[in-house]
């Protein structure tokens, strides 16, 4: 044979290693020749192809996959010796870097979970991209006022004359209801009632029962978990429940929809067919009215081409035809907005909205935090790597002089960079696991752990801890690489760039720590200030009850009688709102505005004469609704201050106002001013006092509000008026609310936010104390050898600390003087949603930089201390 | 300690290339086992073993000369390493040993 064949040769050369593939190749041509010295030239060459094709076997193919990649296993196997070697060796760095990282971890954890809650409301809903809610406004005192409400019309007119719209649902807002079965009574909260078609727009699963349960008239579909309180474990499927404050209405129970998910914007426990729940005294407005009490929620589920505005374009001028004429002149500017489903939760609070709402603004607090964290504990990585790089100087130069490439090295420290992350990952879930209860109970109840494997938030986790890693590596695997293994070797390094980036750096970490440090001063402020704000009203000692929609009329004044004869029980007053929390009615005045009436919508609350004795709101002008006087009721009003001051009133006792218009029916009130009160704060201090009208309550109702002031032990009396009340109205319960827990109520979204801001304002400080602490360390022991030089020449112990720690101090004040502005803006613009607000002083700003040289000097003074106290001879010496 | 062993083609291979001194190369050795035991063996069978062995450390290897035989390229001459020997005379003592309790061998010898 003259030569070996090419295609054998190719590919031997493909399957078989590198280095043994000639000799493979000699030893098949040497067989060759001795076959053809016992058979034929063509036996021969047929053994040789089978030999060839032989080679092809496990044996030689993984031996030559490893020699490809050569010995990466191997590699591997040394990363992990030499990283865990590291990490033994340099104990305080690693641990200090894996603590920073694991606070910050499951801080981030939280954060996540927390945001991609607050994200997820009602995207459970089938197709929720196509179901909006119809809103509706119009313009009121020269603004436009939104509205969640619709006239009852509009919705079958759409679906008629739309084919865009797929289904539409009218739903009334949900209420408490005091509900009967058979002789038990149960208080049950969130019984609406709602068209038979809001299965088709809203998705509800059916555990008895299907789509078409409210199609008759009269029936209800309750939740799992309201028909377990009621029914117990009996079946309630075709029993009957009777609706003991809705007229005594009997529903029959048609089906069982399991309990509507936490993040859910609809906070509903039962749904009725539609008006089954209105009285038989209730005179429903038109189809077509403009008004709130006649309007309902309307939702919509459009086709999948159609596209909102569109639609909102078309459907207009059909509304505007059939919108009834209003005599204020509201249908001039009536419009219709719709609003996405899954917006409802976040967006802006419109008028009557009766729903679980969020707020976006700690949506974006919550992930700039988290991304705060994220940019602290990545700087602290950097710059404990960066300062633990003298270290390794030699190690690398080593590597590099034996064949290390520049690729190997980046990746021996990205592995190490991985191996910690991945630790700290591990050491935070299951941190955050045991944490879980307390931070349930501190941010959210519905918060749960396994969210945590949610396609969607195991992306974006994996995409932060990704960036964390490439962020924190970047600098050190590329410095590390770059050098020449000579100056590697001599530890020249590049220290001065070294220095300026860590320095940087910090001024950055330092700068989010004070930003947070005082927003968490700010909002802990403005807390105090909501706790100690006289809300113009006494809140303390007083309970409001609530009476069921009907019950017997006449009996009101045998209630507040009997309610004020009790021990204990200082003031009963009826009324038509709750302090703290809601209810003006809305409607249009005429007021006398320099000699002229001029019309305006105003705030209004009905109250009879005991009302400002129960709350403790005091008489500025004027006086009180009078007993003896029979006419005050429809001639007697009271404003308050604000109205005064916007009215441009000097002597308000004693103007005119009316309400009521000449051309319609219905009551007509007219008369003066009596009285002025001192402002109180009705709603939040999120709100301001708007002007406020006070009337004496229409003599057939007063009201379904009751507020007693109480004087006695609180639990004792309460429990007295319970009994009084069940005496007096037998089969009903009584409904109470304590005004102080309302009032501190409103602001739990604040206080969430703050104590998670405290939180993480804390661990953010102890990051920062951290990297500030061990990489003063570092640096003392990088620079032990110029200050026992400048010991030598004369300097004290106090001159070295001093010189050591000002370069952090110095660093901090360059910080204070970056973020202090910043905050101040970020405090005002926070601040800015309350009406009434604590004031933001210098002092605060000065205390915190103060606080912050406080803790640089603490965490730097050890190292600088040390330094201090070092003893030359044992520095000059040990080279 | 739990002593290593062979199987039997890898010991026949190290035997080979004991008994072959300075000339076990691949080719060498698959003539030399089809000569002695009669027996076909596939050459890349060989070289897999001797990859082997020589991962294990009871053969080394070395680029030997070429030959105008193999088309010029070279050989890869393996020799045995004295764990090789100790862990072939192991083997073999150990056959030995367990030889001697086979009953009706003694019963020949009486």
């Amino acid at each position: 044979m003259q030569s070996f064949p090419t295609w054998a040769e190719r590919f031997l050369r493909m399957i078989c290693p590198d280095q043994v593939v000639d000799q493979i190749i000699g030893d098949l041509i040497e067989i060759y020749h001795h076959d053809i010295k016992h058979y034929n030239e063509q036996k021969a060459r047929w053994k040789l192809i089978i030999s060839v094709l032989r080679f092809f076997r496990p044996g030689i193919l993984i031996r030559n996959k490893f020699s490809i990649s050569f010995n990466q296993g191997p590699m591997l196997q040394h990363y992990f010796k030499t990283s865990f070697r590291h990490f033994l060796k340099s104990k305080l760095n690693f641990s200090f870097k894996s603590l920073g990282l694991c606070f910050a971890l499951v801080s981030l954890l939280v954060i996540v979970l927390y945001v991609s809650y607050q994200l997820s409301f009602d995207r459970f809903h089938n197709d929720y991209q196509h179901i909006y809610r119809v809103n509706s406004q119009w313009r009121e005192n020269g603004e436009m006022a939104k509205y969640a409400l619709v006239p009852t019309g509009v919705g079958p007119m759409l679906k008629s004359e739309f084919p865009d719209v797929r289904a539409y649902a009218r739903m009334g807002g949900a209420n408490r209801c005091q509900v009967r079965l058979k002789d038990k009574s149960f208080q049950a909260e969130g019984i609406a009632e709602a068209d038979s078609t809001i299965f088709n727009v809203l998705s509800f699963s059916f555990i008895r029962g299907d789509k078409r349960a409210l199609q008759k008239p009269k029936s209800i579909v309750l939740t799992e978990s309201l028909a377990k309180q009621i029914f117990d474990d009996a079946d309630p499927v075709d029993e009957s429940i009777t609706l003991v404050d809705r007229a005594g209405v009997s529903l029959q129970v048609t089906g069982i929809i399991e309990d509507l998910p936490s993040n859910s914007h609809l906070n509903i426990k039962a749904l009725a067919s539609f008006g089954s729940l209105n009285d038989s005294s209730y005179v429903p407005a038109g189809p077509w009215e403009i008004s709130i009490d006649g309007s309902t929620v309307l939702y919509l589920r459009l086709s999948d081409q159609s596209n909102a505005d569109e639609f909102v374009s078309k459907a207009m001028p059909e509304v505007r035809k059939k919108i009834a004429r209003n005599e204020s002149g509201l249908q001039k500017e009536y419009g219709i907005l719709l609003q996405p489903l899954k917006d409802i939760y976040l967006d802006r609070p419109i008028y009557a909205e009766f729903c679980v709402k969020g707020n976006i603004i700690y949506v974006y607090v919550f992930s700039v935090l988290g991304l705060f964290l994220l940019v602290i504990s990545g700087v602290n990585y950097i710059n404990l790597t960066v300062a633990d790089f003298h270290k390794r100087l030699k190690e690398i130069g080593v590597r590099k002089v034996m064949g290390a490439r520049k690729r190997q090295i980046a990746f021996q420290v990205i592995f190490e960079a991985c191996l910690v992350v991945l630790l700290s990952l591990i050491v935070s879930v299951f941190a955050l696991y045991l944490l879980f209860p307390k931070i349930q109970q501190l941010l959210d109840p519905n918060l749960r752990f396994v969210t945590l494997v949610k396609p969607e938030v195991l992306a974006t986790l994996g995409a932060v801890i990704g960036l964390l890693i490439i962020l924190s590596t970047l600098y050190p695997a590329y410095q590390l690489a770059i050098n020449s293994p000579i100056e590697n070797m001599k530890s020249i390094g590049k220290q001065g760039s070294h220095a300026r980036i860590s320095k940087v750096l910090l001024i950055c970490q330092f700068s989010i720590s004070i930003i947070c440090i005082t927003s968490t001063l700010v909002i802990g402020q403005q807390l105090r200030f909501i706790q100690d704000r006289n809300p113009g009203y006494d809140r303390e000692n007083l309970i409001v009850a609530y009476m069921p929609d009907q019950y017997p009329a006449e009996k009101n004044q045998v209630i507040k009688d009997e309610f004020s004869k009790i021990a204990g029980v200082e003031a009963v007053s009826f009324s038509t709102f709750r302090i703290a929390g809601a209810g003006y009615y809305r409607d249009w005045y005429r007021v006398e505005m320099d000699g002229e009436m001029k019309r305006l919508m105003l705030n209004e609350v009905f109250f009879d004469h005991d009302f400002f004795r129960a709350t403790g709101i005091p008489l500025v002008a004027g006086r009180e609704f009078d007993p003896q006087r029979s006419n005050d009721s429809h001639q007697a009003f009271i404003v308050n201050e604000t109205a005064v001051r916007e009215f441009g009133w000097k002597d308000a006792v004693g103007k005119r106002i009316s309400y009521g218009y000449e051309e319609s029916e219905g009551e007509k009130w007219e008369g003066t001013i009596v009285g002025v009160v001192k402002d109180f704060n009705v709603y939040s201090l999120h709100r301001k006092i708007e002007p406020l009208v006070m009337r004496l309550p229409w003599s057939d109702w007063p009201g379904s509000c009751v507020h007693i002031r109480i004087n006695g032990p609180l639990d004792e009396t309460i429990a007295r008026i319970q009994k009084t009340y069940m005496d007096i109205l037998p089969g009903f319960i009584l409904h109470y609310s304590i005004v102080d827990e309302l009032y501190n109520n409103q602001y739990s979204n604040e206080r969430k936010a703050y104590t998670a801001l405290l939180l993480s304002t804390w661990i953010i400080v102890i990051i920062s104390c951290l990297g500030i602490f061990s990489l003063s360390l570092y640096l003392s022991v990088t620079r032990m050898k110029e200050f026992s030089i400048r010991k030598v020449l004369g300097a004290t112990s106090r001159q070295i600390t001093v010189l050591h720690t000002g370069k952090f101090v110095k660093i901090a004040l360059i910080a204070n003087g970056c973020a202090l502005p910043a905050a101040w803006v970020i405090g005002e613009q926070w601040l800015e949603q309350f009406a009434y607000k604590t004031e933001l002083r210098g002092l605060v700003f000065f205390s915190v930089t103060v606080m912050s040289l406080m803790l640089v000097i603490a965490s730097a003074g050890y190292s600088s201390w040390k330094a201090g106290n070092m003893n030359p001879v044992d520095v000059i010496k040990s080279e | 300690m739990a002593r290593e062993f062979l199987n039997d083609f890898e010991e026949l291979i190290l035997s080979m290339i004991a008994a072959l001194d300075e000339n076990a190369y691949g080719a060498a050795i698959a003539l030399e086992v089809e000569k002695w035991l009669g027996r076909k063996v596939t050459l890349s069978a060989v070289h897999v073993i001797l990859y082997r062995l020589e991962d294990k450390g009871y053969a080394k290897s070395k680029v030997g000369g070429a030959t105008s035989e193999r088309g010029g390229r070279s050989k890869r001459i393996y020799t045995i390493t004295s764990a090789g020997i100790a862990v072939l005379r192991s083997m073999k003592e150990t056959r030995t040993e367990i030889w001697k309790l086979v009953p009706q061998l003694k019963s020949v010898h009486i």
